[in-house]
């Protein structure tokens, strides 16, 4: 955790009139893990669309390895410096996980898996399936390989979805409640991929409401709401004293709905 | 009592039959127009410029809010005028049937990729995709499944469309049929016969196309 790998400061973003990100700052640093919590609608899905620049800011900076990709012009408004394809290989360092897959309905597991590595990174057919197959076994489901979306449960789609995220080989790793949609059987299978990435020293900012994964994994807890960080801080300290009311509410009631 | 007359059916069936292959002309002539324009149309209607944009939906809704037989005699009287050309009746009938089949084409393809989804789109271009590989190789496959089973809705449409181009004289099923009714009086008779020929093309292609859609049939996640 030497190096910043995404460093956002004074982000905002709007989604036409609405004002869902208020001022963000976060450093998010190489290998590292951050549990991102807060109520439904307190900015944390904009902040990792942000992060991977599918919402673009109205304001504020973003770098990425240390290069400015997005910067303030004179009046204060956010530009994104890439061009088309620069956004495309960005995109493909970034990695983003949905709530809901999102994966490739007419596409079988495989596929779904080497179309982008074939397409964006130029992979030839055979490596790219081989890697497919590798990345498939650590997520356990390589006897799915030639399954369609269909026909999977909805933790073997979340599974399936990072796999193909990870085939990109991502710097970053950003989880947007990937858990949110599972039936609470699932949700164990897909906590534990979690925990395989975070052991590849991959980046990671994950919106969660799995409390159990950000105390035991994550590195960092940062609580957001209506469009702002209110705290941050190592997870011991986050969950058992909390500074701001806010979090405490918060943290109490989500605690207390877990344990009852 | 009008008394059905087997004789007149016996006697002019073969002439008025004679007007499928017509019929048959005018709904593919329709339908090729139809389909390579309205393919076109409607992938320009979810990525052009804004101004191509629209553009493109005055056409879609002249030709879906005026009649087609205004359309039909539109062309074959009004713009060869305007393009100092002459235009044959056939000709007339299957532009006109066409661009109309067009105009409803581009709605059904606009409809089946705006249908697939911005959540698709995401996942696309979140992993790097170029705009055009996310439509060829993610929107597309899944837009055109959603496509087929209004597509051959449309081509019965179309089908029975083309019986209007007898009211400017293309021999086509109809008008051979009222051609035989003016010399007959046999008013039952012929229109039967007209429509059990109709019928008979028309469930032959429905047949056709059930079978294209059992093969293609949207996916779900």
């Amino acid at each position: 955790m030497d190096k910043p790998v995404l460093d956002l400061a004074g982000v905002h973003a709007h989604y036409g009139e609405f004002h869902a990100l208020r001022g963000v700052d976060l450093t998010l640093w190489r290998g590292e893990v951050i549990a991102l919590i807060g109520p439904s609608g307190s900015g944390k899905s904009t902040l990792l669309r942000t992060a991977n620049l599918l919402v673009t800011p109205t304001h504020g900076r973003i770098s990425f390895e240390g290069r400015e990709i997005v910067r303030e012009n004179g009046a204060g408004r956010s530009e994104v410096l890439l061009r088309d394809h620069q956004l495309n290989e960005y995109r493909t360092r970034v990695g983003i996980v949905f709530q809901h897959f999102n994966l490739f309905p007419h596409l079988s597991v495989m596929e779904n898996l080497v179309l982008a590595p074939t397409l964006v990174l130029g992979l030839d057919r055979d490596t790219a399936t081989a890697r497919a197959m590798e990345l498939l076994k650590t997520v356990g489901l390589a006897e799915k390989a030639d399954a369609m979306p269909g026909d999977l449960s909805g933790g073997q789609k979340q599974r399936v979805a990072i796999a193909r995220s990870l085939a990109m080989e991502p710097e970053v790793m950003l989880l947007d409640e990937i858990t949110s949609a599972l039936d609470p059987e699932t949700v164990g299978e897909v906590i534990r991929t979690m925990k395989l990435i975070a052991e590849r020293h991959v980046a990671m900012l994950v919106a969660t409401h799995e409390m159990d994964f950000a105390r035991e994994v994550a590195d960092r807890i940062v609580f957001m709401d209506e469009g702002r960080i209110v705290e941050s801080g190592p997870p011991a300290q986050m969950l058992a004293e909390p500074q701001e009311p806010r979090t405490r509410l918060f943290l109490d009631r989500i605690l207390r709905r877990a344990t009852t | 009592m009008y008394e059905w007359n087997w004789q007149t059916i016996a006697e002019y069936l073969p002439f008025v039959a004679r007007g499928i292959p017509m019929t048959l002309l005018v709904s593919f002539g329709a339908i090729a127009i139809g389909v390579i324009l309205g393919v076109v149309i409607g992938l320009l209607r979810t990525m052009a410029w804004p101004a191509v944009q629209r553009a493109l939906l005055w056409f879609v809704e002249l030709f879906r809010n005026t009649p087609v037989l205004v359309q039909i005699v539109y062309f074959y009287y009004a713009v060869p005028l305007l393009l100092q050309t002459k235009i044959g009746p056939l000709q007339a009938g299957i532009v006109a049937i066409g661009l109309n089949t067009a105009a409803y084409i581009s709605e059904i393809v606009r409809g089946g990729i705006v249908g697939v989804g911005r959540s698709q789109v995401d996942a696309a271009r979140s992993l790097g995709l170029s705009k055009l590989d996310t439509m060829r190789k993610v929107i597309l496959p899944q837009a055109a499944r959603r496509m087929v089973a209004p597509t051959a809705n449309m081509f019965v449409v179309v089908m029975k469309e083309s019986a209007l181009v007898s009211y400017i004289g293309v021999a086509e099923i109809l008008h051979r049929g009222d051609v035989v009714q003016v010399q007959t009086f046999r008013p039952l008779e012929v229109y039967t016969m007209v429509a059990v020929l109709f019928l008979l093309l028309i469930t032959g292609m429905t047949r056709l196309m059930a079978m294209v859609e059992r093969r293609w049939t949207p996916v779900a996640e």
